[in-house]
């Protein structure tokens, strides 16, 4: 999809030039809602009847090994959707974070067919989640969006 | 990391009959107890033993939609095969018996028609590791190469490097989905201790070469197979 103009998205973690079509839910930056929530959270153009996609960005202070990752990401996505099955895992860059993690996994829940896919970066102190919820149908169609939001994504400097 | 399986995912067992009633050939009237309780599990016979509604829903969805065929091979085996019929809506998932004997031990399973990549993921027993292999092999004889993944003492190719020789040694698995009305052709070895590579037609004709493949890449085309599948219906590509 062609997108004509830029904007700037904000959270604790910030998107540089997120693809216009999308909007940031503001909501999600309350910092009341505690560690769990995510740090921002961007919502995606409607396609056919599926739900809207959705991505959501956690920032956490941790020194987790990136070699870990895939494993916590599959048992936290199997914990919340037992009948989801793991359909990749492998190496994603990241401009500023270097080499990161994607595990992909799809699931049929309530006679919908949905994706979920998660990007894992790590820095010193922080790992970045970057979690991508939509139709599985959509998500080929949005893969060029979903590559550059994720490249976007920036440590918000407090 | 687990391992998926068809077996994973919630088919049931019932006769290559019941499998073709579903479908609308033959009646679901006159099939044995056992499938009459395995399609009422399902929602597809009612207590009268006839079709419900949903039932009827699925058999008209599925009246003249495209065929995929799937198959599996390890070398010194049988093939093991199955068939997709994908409707608009619904797609049914027929895994068909090794043999006449077995015609009972059909498995069935009716999921959402957009769901096809999921059924092939679990077909093709993914086993998503991280693979940083990129090397490509060929051309090799296509010949050669099926009857490597037919008989396990087949000798590599005369050209072959040391890696080539190395992954002929190795114990393979060839799986892959068909359906030539919607031209989908996938075919992949997974090869032990190298990980899944994709056969790939080269541009002499009769020769094929082997690609690494990474899983997200794998997944890719395995979501590839929707376009072309539910191209007639209402998804907005």
């Amino acid at each position: 999809m062609k997108t004509t103009q830029r904007q700037r998205v904000e959270g604790r973690a910030c998107i540089v030039d997120a693809p216009s079509s999308w909007t940031a839910e503001h909501d999600a930056s309350n910092a009341t809602a505690g560690p769990m929530w995510p740090d921002l959270v961007l919502v995606g153009p409607h396609r056919g009847c599926g739900p809207r996609p959705r991505v959501s960005i956690s920032v956490v202070e941790s020194t987790d090994a990136l070699y870990d990752a895939p494993g916590r990401v599959w048992e936290s996505v199997q914990r919340a959707h037992p009948q989801a099955i793991l359909t990749s895992s492998d190496v994603w860059p990241h401009p500023v974070w270097g080499e990161g993690r994607l595990v992909q996994t799809a699931r049929v829940e309530q006679g919908a067919t949905l994706a979920h896919d998660c990007y894992v970066f790590v820095d010193a102190e922080r790992s970045v989640r970057i979690e991508v919820d939509c139709a599985l149908v959509d998500l080929l169609p949005l893969e060029d969006q979903l590559a550059d939001i994720v490249a976007h994504t920036r440590p918000k400097v407090a | 990391m687990n391992r998926v399986t068809v077996a994973s995912l919630p088919a049931v067992q019932v006769s290559l009959e019941a499998a073709d009633a579903v479908r609308g050939l033959g009646s679901v009237a006159g099939l044995p107890a056992t499938d009459q309780v395995a399609l009422a599990d399902l929602g597809l016979v009612g207590e009268d033993g006839q079709l419900t509604p949903a039932g009827r829903r699925l058999r008209d969805d599925l009246r003249g939609a495209p065929v995929v065929l799937l198959y599996e091979a390890w070398p010194d085996h049988p093939t093991r095969r199955a068939r997709l019929y994908v409707g608009s809506r619904q797609m049914l998932y027929v895994g068909v018996p090794p043999s006449a004997a077995e015609r009972a031990a059909s498995e069935l399973l009716v999921f959402p028609a957009d769901a096809v990549p999921i059924v092939l993921a679990g077909w093709g027993r993914l086993q998503p590791m991280l693979q940083t292999r990129a090397d490509q092999h060929g051309p090799i004889e296509r010949e050669e190469l099926w009857r490597r993944c037919t008989t396990s003492t087949a000798p590599p190719p005369a050209h072959a490097d040391d890696t080539l020789t190395d992954m002929w040694a190795r114990p393979w698995r060839v799986w892959g989905a068909q359906c030539d009305q919607r031209e989908i052709s996938l075919a992949y070895v997974d090869i032990e201790d190298y990980g899944t590579y994709i056969v790939r037609p080269a541009s002499q004709e009769g020769f094929v070469r082997l690609g690494a493949r990474p899983s997200s890449l794998l997944w890719g085309d395995l979501q590839g197979v929707l376009r072309p599948l539910c191209r007639h219906h209402d998804i907005d590509w």
